[in-house]
C-alpha cells in the first residue's frame, strides 16, 4: 500500500504542476496570418501582400510586439512548403490565417474576399481587420 | 424559382467575363484579339475564328470542370499544376508562332511531319487556329483566373444541378470580352480603310502585326513564367 502511494505521489505532482502553470499562463496560443505566392508575381499579387502587411502593422502592433499575432509570407513552389498546398487547398495566392493553440493548429481560414477587396484599400483592412480580430477575440 | 434557376448561370458568365476584363489576362487577350482581327477585310471570318475561339475556350473549361467534377482530380492539385507549368510553356509557343506569322522560320526540317502549306494553313486559317488558340489560352491560368475559377465557379457548379453547363458558360464570358474587341476592330478599321480605299493594304501588315505582338507577348512570358522565376 506504502508503495502505491509513493509511485502515485510523483504523478500527482506533475499532474498538479501542469494544471496549475495551465491556470496560471494559459494555454498558449498563436495567431499566424500566411500569404502564400509562387514564383511568378503579379502586380496585384504584390498589392495583396504588402496591403496585408501594412493593415496589420497598422492594427495589430501589440499583438505583433508580444507574439501573439505572427506574419509569415510563404513560396509555395519552394519544396519545404509544398504541404501547405494540400493542408489549405489552395488553388492560387492565398491569405490564410491559422489559430495555434499549445502548437497544435486548431482552426484555419481562407480569407478568399482578399480577391474581391484589392482594389479597395479600405475595404481590404477593414476585411483584414475584422478577421483577424474574430481570430484574436478569444485569446485575449 | 427561375431567378433560382437562372442565376447559377448567369454568375458563371459573369465570372467568366470579369476574369477576362482583369489587368491579369490581358497580355494573352492582347494576342488573341490582334490574331482573330487578322482578317480584317473579311469581317464574316473574323466572326468565325471568334466563334471557334471561343468555343476552345469552352471545351476547356468544360473538361477541366468535369474532371474536377467527377474528383478525378483536386483542385489545389489542378491548379497548381497548371499555374506552374502552362504558363512556362505558352511562352515558347508564342515566340514560335509569332517567328512563323512573320515567316522568320519556316518549315523545311523534313523530320516535322507538317508540310510547309499545312503550316501556314493553321496559321493563316481563322477557325483551327484561333480554336487551338483559345484552348491554350484557357490553360494559362494567371493568379485572379484561378481564384474565380477555382475559387468561385467550381463551389458553384458542384453544388447546381447543372454543374458542367457552368464551366462552359465561364468559357462564353472569358471570349466575349475579346471577340467583342476583335469584331469592333476588324469593322473599324474595315470601313475606315473603305474610306480610303485602301482596303488591301491593312490585311497585309496585319499578319506582320500578330508575329510582332505573339513574339512580344511571348518574350513577356518567357521573362516573367521561366527567367524570373529561375533567378529567385
Amino acid at each position: 500500500m506504502v508503495s502505491v502511494k509513493r509511485f502515485l505521489a510523483p504523478i500527482i505532482l506533475i499532474v498538479l504542476l501542469v494544471a496549475g502553470t495551465t491556470l496560471v499562463f494559459g494555454t498558449e496560443v498563436k495567431i499566424i496570418a500566411y500569404y502564400f505566392h509562387g514564383n511568378a508575381r503579379c502586380p496585384t499579387c504584390h498589392k495583396m501582400e504588402q496591403y496585408t502587411k501594412e493593415a496589420i502593422e497598422h492594427n495589430f502592433k501589440d499583438e505583433l510586439a508580444n507574439g501573439l499575432l505572427v506574419v509569415k509570407t510563404v513560396n509555395i513552389e519552394e519544396k519545404e512548403n509544398e504541404h501547405f498546398i494540400n493542408d489549405y487547398q489552395l488553388y492560387t495566392k492565398s491569405l490564410i490565417i491559422s489559430r495555434v493553440e499549445n502548437g497544435k493548429e486548431i482552426q484555419h481560414k481562407n480569407l478568399t474576399k482578399i480577391w474581391e477587396y484589392v482594389r479597395d484599400k479600405n475595404k481590404f483592412f477593414n476585411y483584414v481587420t475584422a478577421e483577424i480580430n474574430n481570430y484574436l477575440k478569444d485569446s485575449k | 424559382m427561375i431567378l433560382q434557376i437562372i442565376l447559377p448561370f448567369v454568375s458563371a458568365l459573369w465570372l467568366g467575363i470579369l476574369t477576362s476584363i482583369s489587368p491579369c489576362p490581358l497580355a494573352t487577350n492582347i494576342a488573341a484579339i490582334s490574331f482573330l482581327s487578322k482578317k480584317i477585310n473579311h469581317p464574316k471570318s473574323v466572326l468565325q475564328s471568334s466563334i471557334a475561339y471561343t468555343v476552345g475556350r469552352m471545351l476547356t473549361y468544360a473538361v477541366l470542370g468535369v474532371v474536377i467534377i467527377t474528383s478525378l482530380a483536386s483542385v489545389p492539385a489542378t491548379a497548381n499544376f497548371l499555374q506552374k507549368y502552362m504558363n512556362k510553356i505558352i511562352g515558347p509557343v508564342l515566340l514560335i508562332v509569332g517567328l512563323f506569322l512573320l515567316d522568320i522560320i519556316k518549315c523545311n526540317i523534313p523530320s516535322f511531319s507538317v508540310s510547309q502549306d499545312k503550316q501556314t494553313a493553321l496559321a493563316e486559317s481563322g477557325v483551327k487556329g484561333s480554336f487551338i488558340l483559345g484552348a491554350i489560352f484557357a490553360l494559362s491560368f494567371c493568379p485572379l483566373a484561378a481564384a474565380l475559377f477555382f475559387g468561385s465557379l467550381i463551389p458553384l457548379a458542384l453544388k447546381s444541378s447543372y454543374g458542367i453547363v457552368l464551366p462552359c458558360l465561364y468559357g462564353i464570358g472569358t471570349g466575349i470580352p475579346v471577340v467583342v474587341f476583335a469584331l469592333g476592330i476588324a469593322m473599324g478599321i474595315t470601313s475606315f480603310s473603305k474610306w480610303f480605299h485602301k482596303a488591301t493594304t491593312f490585311e497585309v501588315y496585319m499578319r506582320k502585326i500578330t508575329g510582332i505582338i505573339f513574339i512580344l507577348v511571348g518574350i513577356y512570358f518567357i521573362w516573367f513564367h521561366i527567367i524570373v522565376s529561375f533567378l529567385q
